[in-house]
């Protein structure tokens, strides 16, 4: 049990994070928790016909600004469900049911496939996790060595982003290839909405 | 060696001495043994307080693979059934359907069910015909190879080498009395920070503007520590050389060597290449930091 030293009430053990005296104190004075809180705001007495006249110029406004931007224009929710026209019986391939053999193979390619997968990850993470530790041993290195120089190790480098590259392609670029003869002149379809 | 000994400890004493055979490998001072590849502060020769050490920074310049790599067999196996799967699963495209379309039309026609149409003389205009033209088009494109006259030549200082794979530049240099090949690296001046000793070092052994990198990073990615010989440590005044190797990506050109500098050879390695002309150390060092393609 505590005691609350500007008001001299004790503060009950029962609730020690909340602090609230609930029990019977030495003056018999028991504090509800409504007494904590602020008294409610005086409402201002608004006459209802000026508040709908204040709305009417309000709508007014807004629509003016509509009006002056013109019309909308609806854009297509993209959603992920197919073309209508895809879903034409009609387009429906025939084709030979997948024998047991063939749903065999396929199963066990996949488990094959995900060990494989899983391996590459595990080899991935480790090579990374080397890198890591070469990186950090050298820089415990060259605290020992320098703490300036340490310091200027540590830098962020602002000068490294933007980052740009080429990543790898099927086959190499043509030597001698002339960029600006591009065979296959395209017009630009995408419809653009405000 | 089953020697009997009062203290337990000393037993273990006479083991490690027979254990580390090297020449040298540990210092005794004030009874405690402390094998010599770790720092030891205690085993100073008298005359000498601990000497430093130099700092170099190396630089990795590597040339990112142009190409994609091949496929292993489950890759392939795997890509194929995608495939299958992939078809099975799909609907026919607007093209399948005009091809139907004119393959009962020509089956009518045949059969003299369909009249000829006014203006239409037969001369249509097929899907298959479109498809057998756009074929042909892409016949008459030809890709560059991948395998390039490099790998066939194995040109080991050409950058069109192996362009499936990461290549790293190494150079040969004289160290001592001996000449090994080595990432390019040089000492530090004073007043530099490792990664502008790095970026000095580059620019040094080739001709200017000719191969353009990006530096990754303030910080060194790796360290390779050499103590230098007995004699040599009293000429230079250092124990040995501390080497902070820095990352360059290579962006545009090819190392052009520069005449003046000590470098007597250079060569575009692959990581799996690095082994064969690397000591061991040296070449560990070197493999915890370039990161392989595929594994």
């Amino acid at each position: 049990m505590g005691v609350c030293n500007h008001t001299k009430l004790y503060v009950c053990a029962l609730h020690p994070s909340r602090g609230i005296f609930t029990g019977v104190g030495g003056l018999a004075f028991r504090a509800s928790q409504s007494l904590q809180a602020e008294p409610p705001k005086k409402k201002k007495k608004t006459d209802p016909k000026q508040e709908q006249l204040r709305q009417h110029r309000y709508l007014k406004r807004l629509k003016k600004l509509q009006y002056k931007m013109g019309k909308a224009e609806l854009k297509p929710v993209e959603e992920m469900r197919v073309d209508r026209a895809l879903l034409d019986e009609s387009r429906k391939r025939d084709l030979p049911e997948i024998p047991p053999e063939e749903q065999e193979r396929r199963a066990l390619l996949l488990k094959r496939w995900s060990k494989f997968k899983f391996a590459q990850h595990v080899a991935e993470t480790r090579l990374i996790e080397g890198a890591i530790k070469a990186q950090e041993k050298a820089l415990n290195e060259l605290r020992t060595e320098s703490e300036e120089l340490y310091q200027q190790a540590i830098k962020t480098d602002n000068s490294l982003f933007p980052l740009e590259g080429v990543g790898p392609t099927h086959t190499p670029a043509i030597d001698g290839f002339d960029k600006k003869v591009i065979d296959g002149e395209y017009v630009d379809v995408t419809r653009q909405y405000r | 060696m089953a020697a009997h000994y009062r203290f337990p400890y000393l037993r273990i004493l006479a083991l490690t001495q027979s254990a580390y055979k090297m020449k040298g490998s540990l210092c005794f001072k004030n009874n405690l043994v402390f094998p010599k590849h770790q720092i030891c502060r205690f085993c100073s020769s008298s005359d000498t307080e601990t000497r430093p050490w130099q700092l170099m920074s190396g630089v990795c310049v590597e040339r990112y693979p142009v190409i994609s790599q091949t496929h292993n067999s489950i890759e392939e196996e795997f890509k194929e059934m995608c495939n299958m799967v992939e078809f099975e699963s799909s609907v026919l495209s607007d093209h399948e359907i005009q091809v139907r379309k004119d393959r009962d039309r020509m089956k009518k026609r045949k059969e003299g069910e369909l009249e000829e149409e006014a203006g239409d003389d037969g001369e249509v205009m097929t899907a298959l015909d479109l498809e057998d033209i756009a074929l042909e088009k892409l016949k008459q494109f030809q890709a560059a190879p991948r395998e390039t006259s490099a790998d066939q030549e194995n040109d080991t200082k050409s950058i069109n080498r192996k362009l499936a794979d990461k290549l790293v530049l190494l150079v040969k240099e004289k160290i001592g009395d001996k000449t090994l090949w080595i990432l390019p690296q040089g000492y530090r001046d004073t007043g530099e920070s490792m990664r502008e000793a790095a970026e000095r070092v580059l620019n040094a052994c080739t001709i200017e503007n000719r191969m353009k990198v990006k530096f990754v990073g303030n910080a060194p990615v790796g360290v390779y520590k050499y103590k230098y010989p007995e004699d040599i440590q009293h000429k230079i005044g250092a124990q040995g050389a501390k080497i902070f190797f820095f990352k360059a990506k290579l962006m545009q050109g090819d190392f052009m060597q520069r005449p003046d500098v000590g470098i007597s050879e250079y060569k575009w390695v692959t990581r799996e290449e690095l082994d064969s002309h690397l000591i061991k150390g040296y070449s560990d060092t070197i493999k915890s930091f370039i990161l392989p393609v595929s594994l």
